[in-house]
């Protein structure tokens, strides 16, 4: 057989080469991947950009750190990614090769991206049963609702919830730890190709925290290629990233190894602020 | 079903019901074979309606129907068996549970499972059977019927005691407690006023009852007014749930007449309406708490949508010392729907340490959907406790768009928010109710 491939960009030729190698062994799960190319993000309301052009691309299940102080944009393009209405995108966001950004944001959950929200809102008078009940037979093509509610259970145990918070208003009245670990154990539920962290470690108990790590790490297990946005490299202790990027002022100003952790743990952000300076930064 | 021999070609049957003449009254009742003290009710009613001014929102929907529709309604209600009893399996009810009684007639279904029930009851005491039926045959009906819903208590319920037929009478005698529900299902089968239904409970000390009404028709109307009415009496350590289920097809005005009198001591009321599907609904169900310590409440969930206009004035008075009670509103208004809301509470002299407590909650959907609150707590009786909370909210995006990071489309999330609204009160519901609640919102919010 002869392949003629017409080379537009550099993209779309790695696109093609992984999908026929998928057509060749149907058998090999075709790698999962989310590509941003100059992504930029502003706030639609004001017109303020707030991420400046960034290009990523997350090509095999792993542990993507993002880092970055206050304000950096790390959660702004994290929604932006997910379609939150506030952010205007410009730039092209893949996954598995086809562009979302024209997809609502329940389009792209349901095709494997999601994102574990700062904030999860509470739905009153609606159970946490309920809700994992319905994820897990919709993501998990589970049909039986007992048998979703044994995995809900288990999920919840694996970030150390009593089973009794299945019973409870989902997010009403939690504390914040609950919120994070539930929100979590949630997203989880989802089986997710693509997972989005934001924070999960902020405000969980240092015990906790190795709860939290386990959940991530089953993520990767079973096959997500995980976004984990965090301030803590204490969480870092559990987990071994793929590749640590460093965002600064809506910039990616540096990727690479662990090594990046450290040397924000002992010099702070003072030299991502140079790299940012010299990339355009006002 | 027979008919009642009325004859539908007399002269003057063409005219609007809200011009019967004393005449047609004497005869409406003589027809039906009633005693002279429900004669009397009627009349009392009719000299209350020549007596007090016209209400567009009353007289006007019944203006639109004569005498000739409202008879021939009675006469044949052009709804077979099998119609009835689909209609009411659409209200949740299952076939075997089924005991119609409707316009006036029972129809009689022959069904093992209710005659059993209907037997057991029976050898307890218990009484229930049609209204036309009871007054007729129990001295008892007289000394509590149209004392609840006395004809000169507002025009309302003049009209429903003048022109009623039909309706459930239910009797349990001292402690006599059913633990399931009992059901009845009101149809409107054809045009016109379709139902003056009356609906007699009374509960001697003791006794515990749950009534389930549901209210629907089989096809769509092109017009019908639904005057239906309840009254109840509860005794000392009784108990008394009522629910009401309401959705309507076609153009119906749907504008019951309910009270409950709570007389004994230590005893509790409830009265609850699920409303989704009418063209008006004008509702002001009212329990009065007579009974030492005795608890009432009086709530309702709705959800209303394209153009429904909704009036709800549901009126609480506590008279005894520490009567308490609640009067809780859920709503939700969807499209151009309009809602008002005016509940009351009262607490009467002399009901030391009565507390009440009054919550109106709405959910607004869309942009054109209007509702208004008007809470009132009006305390004659210094040491009385009343309070009230309202909130009016809607569902923010961020909520929407979290729902969505799990996959949740707009409107599932939607709908999940909304039966998550009115959980605080369907959870509270028997099982078949509670089903019944969430089959209608996912119709209502998912079209299936
Ligand atoms: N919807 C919005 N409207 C206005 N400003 C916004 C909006 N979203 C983000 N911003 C602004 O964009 C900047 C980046 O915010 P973002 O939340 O992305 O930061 P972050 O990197 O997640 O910070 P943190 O570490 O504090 O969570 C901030 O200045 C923030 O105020
Ligand atoms: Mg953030």
């Amino acid at each position: 057989m002869i392949l003629v491939l017409i080379v537009v960009d550099e993209e779309v030729f790695i696109n093609m080469c992984l999908h026929y190698l998928a057509s060749l062994a149907p058998q090999v799960r075709c790698v999962d991947l989310l590509e941003l190319y100059d992504v930029k993000v502003s706030v639609k309301e004001t017109g303020r950009r707030i991420v400046h052009g960034v290009t990523a691309r997350l090509t095999k299940p792993g542990i993507y750190i993002v880092m970055g102080p206050n304000g950096a944009g790390k959660s702004s393009l994290a929604n932006a990614v997910m379609g939150h209405e506030a952010y205007r995108v410009e730039g092209r966001i893949l996954l598995d090769g086809q562009d979302i950004t024209g997809l609502s944001t329940a389009e792209r959950a349901l095709r494997g991206l999601t994102l574990a929200s700062q904030n999860p809102e509470e739905i009153e008078g609606v159970r946490v049963s309920e809700v994992f009940a319905r994820i897990i037979k919709r993501f998990r093509g589970v049909e039986s609702t007992a048998e979703a509610l044994g995995l809900a259970r288990e999920l919840l145990e694996t970030l150390g919830l009593p089973a009794s918070m299945l019973n409870r208003e989902y997010m009403v009245g939690m504390s914040g730890g609950e919120r994070k670990k539930l929100e979590l154990a949630r997203v989880l539920a989802q089986k997710p190709k693509v997972a989005l962290l934001d924070e999960p470690d902020s405000g969980v108990d240092v015990e906790s925290l190795r709860l939290v790590a386990n959940a991530v790490g089953r993520l990767v297990d079973e096959g997500s290629i995980v976004v984990l946005i965090t301030h803590q490299p204490r969480l870092l202790h559990y987990l071994e990233p793929s590749e640590v990027y460093v965002m600064y002022n809506g910039r990616v100003v540096a990727v690479g190894g662990y090594e990046l952790v450290e040397r924000i743990e002992n010099e702070g952000y003072g030299w991502a602020a140079q790299l940012a300076r010299s990339a355009g930064a006002p | 079903m027979a008919g009642r021999g009325l004859s539908v070609k007399e002269a003057g049957m063409d005219k609007p019901l809200t011009d019967l003449s004393r005449d047609d009254i004497v005869e409406f009742s003589r027809k039906r074979g009633e005693p002279e003290w429900v004669m009397r009710r009627r009349l009392e009613a009719y000299e209350y309606l020549k007596s007090s001014p016209r209400e567009p929102l009353i007289d006007g929907l019944l203006e639109k129907v004569t005498y000739r529709v409202f008879i021939e309604g009675l006469e044949n209600p052009i709804l077979s068996v099998s119609e009835a009893v689909e209609a009411a399996r659409r209200l949740g009810v299952r076939p075997e549970e089924i005991e119609i009684i409707y316009s006036g007639f029972s129809v009689d279904i022959d069904n093992v499972m209710v005659k059993t029930t209907l037997k057991y009851l029976k050898s307890r005491g218990v009484v229930f059977t049609s209204m036309d039926d009871a007054v007729k045959r129990y001295p008892l009906v007289k000394d509590y019927a149209f004392r609840g819903l006395n004809p000169t208590l507002n025009r309302k319920t003049a009209y429903h005691v003048m022109l009623w037929s039909g309706g459930p009478f239910i009797y349990l005698p001292r402690g006599v407690r059913l633990p399931q529900p009992l059901q009845g299902v009101f149809i409107i089968g054809r045009e016109g006023l379709g139902q003056t239904e009356h609906t007699l409970i009374v509960l001697e000390n003791g006794a515990e009852l749950h009534w389930i009404e549901g209210c629907t028709t089989p096809i769509a109307l092109r017009y019908a007014v639904h005057l239906g009415g309840l009254e109840a009496f509860v005794m000392s350590g009784a108990k008394l749930y009522v629910t009401s289920i309401n959705n309507w097809l076609g153009e119906v005005h749907h504008m019951p007449v309910k009270r409950v009198i709570v007389r004994g001591k230590q005893a509790y009321a409830e009265l609850t309406s699920v409303a989704f599907r009418s063209t008006t609904s004008n509702t002001a169900p009212r329990i009065d708490v007579y009974g030492e310590g005795s608890k009432a409440t009086i709530q309702n969930i709705g959800l209303y949508q394209g153009e429904q206009r909704v009036r709800g004035s549901p009126l609480l008075t506590l008279h005894a010392p520490r009567a308490s009670g609640q009067v809780l509103n859920r709503t939700v208004v969807k499209d151009e729907a309009f809602e008002e809301f005016y509940g009351r509470i009262r607490a009467v002299k002399g009901a030391v340490g009565a507390v009440g407590y009054m919550s109106c909650n709405t959910l607004m959907l869309g942009e054109r959907a209007r509702s208004i609150t008007v809470p009132a707590v009006e305390s004659e009786e210094k040491n009385a406790e009343l309070s009230h909370e309202a909130s009016v909210g809607r569902i923010s995006y961020n909520k929407l768009y979290y729902m969505a990071l799990m996959g949740f489309s707009e409107e599932e999330a939607t709908w999940m928010v909304v039966n998550g609204f009115f959980n605080p009160v369907v959870h509270k519901l028997p099982l078949d109710v509670q089903v019944e609640v969430r089959k209608i919102v996912e119709l209502a919010l998912l079209g299936h």
